[in-house]
């Protein structure tokens, strides 16, 4: 943002009135009894018209709380919308070990081992099949680090369909 | 990142570069601050006295920017003769010859009104703080990491603690920034209108932290950690600004936001005495149940808890000048496309 035009300075002010229509909003906290992470990840591919990267995010709950999450621009090109969905899902893997250690550190015990839910079926295959697709090979780190948690049943991978 | 401004925000972060009515910061010529009143140690409370002949003494609502705009005030002036007796009890600094070697860095006093929630003036506060951004790194600090607590760890212990019904205590440590032990050597000028006439030339070599300096953060979570670790807390290893204290069959957890500290546990007989012994090492107030934390307003409900930033948002409507502007249901425009100045790629759909 080193030089700011005015279609810029007229989108800061729509956050901002934005925001003011969010005054009235919360964020509840509620009472639960089922203590157990889950996550939700997805990604758009080639979202942005300037360098044609994806954003994907992901959201963390705790029972019925949401405890963390983000959105954002990834940081390379994926080359199809699997490898965006997979990026989303290694980082929303990533949140959730942080916060499964973080649980275990304030001695809350796990009912069951955390669930994420990504809405693409290509990924789910990625993170569970030990077949190394040649259109997936640029993406070994990402793919080895949510596998091998997979492997060691820290996490499960699930399907979603995007209606629901 | 929240706007903490509002929050007892210790000023640090907020201090203008260099304020355009008090001398500037010279290192090598340390005693260039010629203030109109020289005080020394020993006349504090008879200026207080003499005052009432030389200052005005009707209560100004406004907060001066310079020490010369303040001095006319016997508000101030009390103000500011409150806090040189609280750093003189708490031993911060001690008076030293200036020796040529020293990197000598300025002080200078923030005015700051408490107001009560109506808007009624509680009392004249005068903080002296340290011009840190002339310190040198290696010479008069090295490490200034602070941790702070991470915003998921809140919400993850917020929610345990509302499932398992446990209180949650908001303790406020007083002047926690004045309570860190120096490890450099850290040397500075002394306080404008509070040099010593018979030492004038001396320079203050500082014992503990002030408010201003770069290590000043840390110094103080290091104090506090070393406590807590001392009474039986252990620090996460995921998020050092979380300690947990567990004896078995209890738990109790303490998340620390600078000077924000945030108490639960299983048990509340047990958290009242580790609340007694916290504040037996810190000057400290226990808030009670809390309703405001890091600028997120806090409602217990019936289901549990309910965050908002109201006030938040509406200091940054009122700064933006934009309170009476029609809300939108969405903060970005569906239609209006912004690219970049050289845009190269072309949209294939």
């Amino acid at each position: 943002m080193h030089a700011p035009t005015d279609s810029h300075w007229a989108a800061v002010k729509r956050i901002l009135r934005y925001l003011k229509g969010t005054t009235s909003y919360g964020f509840h906290i509620t009472r639960g009894s089922f203590f157990a992470l889950h996550g939700f990840t997805d990604a758009d591919w080639a979202g942005s018209i300037d360098d044609r990267k994806s954003t994907g995010g992901y959201l963390v709950f705790f029972g019925q709380t949401p405890i963390s999450w983000k959105s954002g621009k990834q940081r390379t090109v994926a080359r199809s919308s699997t490898e965006a969905e997979y990026k989303a899902l290694a980082d929303g893997t990533a949140e959730v070990i942080w916060l499964q250690y973080l649980l275990t550190d304030l001695q809350v015990p796990s009912v069951s081992a955390p669930t994420i839910w990504c809405d693409n079926l290509g990924a789910t295959y990625l993170s569970a099949n030990p077949i190394f697709h040649a259109c997936t090979k640029h993406v070994e780190v990402d793919y080895h680090f949510v596998r091998d948690r997979v492997a060691k049943k820290e996490i499960q991978i699930r399907f979603v369909p995007s209606r629901d | 990142m929240v706007d903490l401004s509002f929050y007892q925000l210790p000023q640090v972060s907020s201090l203008p570069p260099s304020s355009p009515v008090s001398p500037p910061a010279r290192s090598n010529h340390p005693m260039t601050l010629k203030p109109r009143q020289p005080k020394t140690a020993n006349l504090v409370a008879s200026t207080a006295a003499t005052s009432a002949s030389t200052r005005v003494l009707h209560s100004p609502s406004f907060e001066p920017i310079a020490f010369s705009d303040a001095d006319r005030y016997a508000v101030w002036n009390n103000a500011m003769c409150d806090e040189i007796a609280a750093l003189r009890s708490n031993h911060t600094w001690s008076l030293v010859p200036f020796h040529s070697s020293m990197n000598v860095v300025g002080s200078r006093w923030v005015y700051r009104i408490k107001r009560r929630v109506d808007g009624s003036i509680e009392r004249y506060k005068a903080r002296l703080v340290a011009r840190g951004f002339t310190q040198q790194e290696g010479i008069d600090y090295s490490e200034t990491f602070s941790p702070v607590i991470k915003q998921a760890t809140v919400r993850l212990v917020f929610s345990i603690a509302v499932s398992r019904n446990w209180k949650i205590h908001q303790l406020d440590i007083h002047n926690a920034f004045l309570i860190g032990v120096l490890t450099k050597e850290v040397y500075m000028k002394q306080p404008p209108g509070f040099v010593d006439s018979s030492l004038p030339s001396h320079v203050c070599k500082l014992h503990k932290s002030l408010y201003g300096l770069k290590q000043a953060p840390r110094a103080w979570y290091t104090c506090l950690s070393d406590f807590l670790l001392s009474i039986g807390f252990r620090a996460s290893k995921v998020d050092t600004s979380l300690f947990i204290l567990s004896d078995g069959t209890n738990i109790f957890y303490l998340l620390v936001y600078v000077d924000d500290i945030l108490l639960t546990g299983s048990n509340s007989a047990m958290l009242h005495h580790l609340i007694q012994l916290l504040s037996s090492e810190f000057k400290l107030r226990d808030l009670g149940a809390f309703h405001y934390f890091l600028g997120i307003e806090v409602q217990s409900t019936g289901m549990g808890l309910m965050l908002r930033q109201h006030k938040y948002i509406f200091d940054i409507l009122t700064r933006a000048g934009m309170t009476s502007y029609k809300p939108v249901d969405t903060p970005v425009s569906p239609s209006k496309v912004i690219l970049l100045p050289d845009h190269s790629f072309f949209d294939p759909t």
